[in-house]
């Protein structure tokens, strides 16, 4: 009776981490897109003046870190499996439930609290190889459908806004679930301070586009100015030295 | 920005009648005098207060939110322009 209940707890496990490892690619992939958005800027407004490699290949090295965690814990998993099948007598197995208590512990803490009202007011328990509920519950659903989207060309500053705006989401989303301490965090925390430096350029841009628009629309608008236009000319010619064109060229050029 | 725009266009009308008055002036002695006084004031106050009321326009009428530097420099005209003493207080600074 206690083998069919740790065999079926095991079942369990192996499905959480399963799914996890599918999570933890879905990260990988709003990085790896996240990553691309962020070197096209580099490219296009030339400036090694924001540094988002490192943060990157943190944010990378974190998501390689727990992945790796999870397929440890899988492996050893099919071991304890194999062993109870094969030699239930075998010494290797009580230490190997010992290493799955705590896990085993998480999940049925995480089960409980998703079934709570609020689950979203609730800290759930940070052990290495596992992810909150609410962050599998987020990179499960809507970031599959954000993966989605970003996958279409950016060829405008709008367009890059809006992407960052969707950067900014899913980081913050992700972000809000993990408990503090947990190895993601502190890469997320990086990168989404990065994000808002590069969404401050581009709206940035977005703006001097739409002032110098206005500018003119402005000019035509009035009939007769006493300074002849002296003052929309100039300011003209102070914004337009300020517009970075939209090229998405990446490596074109090079 | 309204009230400052339509100060800034009294002044300069003001300023321009003031030109206008200057240079009728044709008494033989005053003449030359009056017109250097009207050729500074042409050259040198009616651009800062025509430019003022033109960067007021913008501030004004602009329906997209301009950038910083944008309204700092539309600014600095406005503020330009009121620093220039309205005719008045010229007059009865002379007085």
């Amino acid at each position: 009776m206690k083998r069919e209940g740790v065999k079926e707890a095991c079942l369990q496990l192996e499905g959480v981490f399963s799914a996890i490892e599918r999570h933890l690619g879905h990260l990988e992939a709003l990085t790896t897109l996240l990553d691309d958005d962020l070197s096209l800027m580099q490219n296009i407004f030339r400036t090694t003046e924001l540094v988002w490699s490192p943060n990157i290949h943190l944010l990378f090295g974190a998501i390689q870190v727990e992945t790796s965690t999870v397929v440890e814990h899988q492996t050893r998993l099919k071991q304890l499996m194999l062993e109870l099948d094969i030699r239930p007598n075998s010494p290797l197995i009580e230490p190997l439930l010992l290493r799955f208590s705590r896990l085993f512990a998480a999940h049925q803490d995480s089960q409980w609290i998703e079934q709570l009202p609020n689950p979203e007011f609730h800290t759930e328990r940070l052990v290495e190889g596992m992810l909150p509920s609410q962050t599998r519950k987020f990179l499960s659903g809507e970031a599959q459908l954000m993966i989605g989207k970003f996958a279409a060309s950016c060829t405008s500053w709008p367009l890059m806004q809006e992407r960052l705006m969707g950067h900014q989401h899913w980081i913050e989303c992700i972000m809000a679930t993990l408990p503090p301490g947990h190895v993601l965090s502190h890469p997320l925390v990086l990168i989404h301070h990065l994000v808002g430096e590069w969404d401050r350029r581009v709206r940035e841009q977005i703006e001097i586009g739409a002032a110098i628009e206005e500018l003119g629309r402005l000019q035509r608008s009035i009939e007769s100015s006493p300074g002849e236009g002296r003052v929309f000319a100039l300011e003209r010619l102070r914004l337009q030295s300020m517009v970075v064109p939209f090229s998405n060229t990446m490596g074109a050029e090079e | 920005m309204f009230e400052t725009r339509v100060f800034l266009h009294r002044q300069l009308d003001d300023h321009i009648e003031v030109v206008e008055r200057l240079k009728a002036v044709f008494d033989h002695q005053l003449a030359p005098y009056c017109a250097i006084f009207a050729e500074r004031i042409e050259r040198q106050v009616l651009p800062v207060l025509a430019d003022g009321i033109e960067a007021a326009t913008i501030l004004d009428q602009a329906e997209v939110r301009l950038p910083d530097c944008t309204v700092q420099a539309l600014m600095s005209h406005v503020e330009a322009a009121l620093r220039l003493k309205s005719w008045k207080e010229v007059e009865n600074h002379e007085a």
